[in-house]
């Protein structure tokens, strides 16, 4: 039997990408024949929600109604994968709420697949949120995704500095997603629907649209080369892997 | 350059057929075509022939839809200022003017005089965005006019873009000089 899994794409700071990463997860699931669905965080309006109406749900993490409605949910939901996108200012208020209700210890048993896709802007106190958010992961898999939103090198050039935050984690893997031409972005945007969607030039309601061949054309070129870099991690593999037996009786008997 | 052997053009039918089956097209629809004239050399007389095509598309009857990628100096569009659109790969809104202009398959050929400082990021931008296979999946026939040049750069370039469109069209290999 599959393990549910558990992706949480977050970040403290705002204005690092966050929806923008996780609007590309959705599509690559989506495109890979993985079921998917997602809570949108950004309550009550909501973001992730706009461009994914049929798979998004919004939430208010802080409710314990709401953790119930995305927790208590994950053997019984036909997804495979429950991605949460969290708000800026919510990431280390949730994953420390994960801990309480035990969620992190089922994710170290192996009963869950649950992975941390931590948004970093070209910041210091982006990367800062590097060692608090390591601190309540236990054995998730934690991935640093560098986003490019602008031409930053992320402190390579200063090796001890780019050591001291990227390093520092064992187990992490590095995430890089390119810069997409912002004209493209913004086109997306204003579409207001998925990159495969955009792509594809139809509008929400699957009507034919007129969006830009060039824009269509460095959207695919970007997201491409996005869903590389998720093919290198193994993503698919990772989500869909399955319990241990014992896990899998112990969660049954308890369902 | 007229009268001039090592500056002939080198015709390059990017979307043509190498098992050469000889079929009439299917329908009697008139087929777009994209002219694209390059050389990462400069002086090599790509504007030249640029002019003569255009003159030899008007007679035919209908005027093409024309961008000039060398503005500067000996340009296309100060011989044809009412005919050809100036085009700037630096900016995003003239790379959309140009290349969604190009895509459309309206039986109007276009021609494109390609600067040899702008040959690289021409292909560049056109591989990335997909641009020759959209071409090709919509019928539109992309022709390269390389123009043939000694120097080693221009033979590198060529091998260069043999290679590069390989993958999405069916290219003649072969540099035949007309």
């Amino acid at each position: 039997m599959a393990k549910p899994a558990v992706i949480i794409v977050g970040a403290d700071k705002g204005g690092v990408g966050k929806t923008t990463v996780a609007r590309t997860l959705l599509d690559y699931f989506t495109a890979h024949q993985v079921p998917v669905r997602a809570f949108d965080t950004e309550a009550p309006r909501g973001t992730l929600k706009r461009f994914h109406p049929e798979l998004t749900e919004v939430v208010d993490v802080a409710l314990v109604a709401d953790q119930m409605k995305i927790f208590d949910t994950l053997n019984s939901a036909e997804a495979a994968v429950t991605l949460i996108d969290v708000r800026a200012g919510l990431m280390s208020p949730t994953l420390k709420a994960l801990r309480d209700i035990g969620f992190i210890d089922a994710a170290k048993k192996g009963q869950i697949t649950f992975a941390v896709f931590h948004i970093l802007g070209p910041t210091i106190a982006s990367l800062d949120e590097i060692t608090e958010t390591a601190a309540y992961l236990g054995d998730a898999r934690y991935f640093m995704v560098k986003n490019f939103i602008n031409n930053t090198h992320f402190f390579e050039w200063d090796e001890a500095t780019h050591a001291s935050y990227f390093k520092q984690i064992k187990d992490a893997v590095e995430l890089v997603i390119p810069k997409l031409n912002e004209m493209a972005s913004e086109q997306v945007e204003l579409a207001s629907v998925p990159y495969l969607t955009f792509i594809a030039n139809k509008k929400q309601s699957g009507e034919p649209a007129s969006y830009s061949f060039v824009l269509r054309g460095y959207v695919r070129h970007w997201l491409g080369n996005v869903w590389a870099e998720n093919d290198r991690i193994n993503l698919t593999d990772i989500v869909v892997a399955r319990a241990p037996t014992a896990a899998v009786a112990k969660v049954q008997a308890r369902g | 350059v007229p009268g001039s052997q090592a500056h002939k053009p080198v015709l390059e039918h990017a979307n043509e057929d190498p098992g050469g089956c000889g079929r009439p097209p299917a329908a009697e629809k008139k087929h777009t075509s994209i002219f694209i004239i390059a050389c990462p050399r400069p002086q090599v007389g790509k504007t030249f022939v640029a002019r003569l095509l255009i003159d030899f598309l008007r007679l035919k009857g209908t005027d093409p839809v024309v961008f000039d990628l060398n503005p500067s100096g000996d340009a296309l569009c100060d011989y044809l200022p009412g005919l050809a659109q100036v085009a700037d790969l630096s900016e995003i809104r003239s790379q959309m003017a140009m290349f969604d202009r190009l895509i459309v398959d309206d039986a109007i050929a276009k021609v494109v005089d390609l600067s040899h400082t702008s040959f690289e990021r021409f292909f560049t931008i056109a591989q990335e965005i997909a641009f020759f296979k959209e071409a090709v999946g919509r019928s539109i026939e992309p022709v390269v006019l390389f123009i043939a040049d000694p120097h080693s750069v221009a033979i590198n370039a060529y091998a260069d873009l043999c290679s590069r469109l390989r993958g999405a069209l069916r290219f003649r290999s072969s540099m035949t000089a007309l």
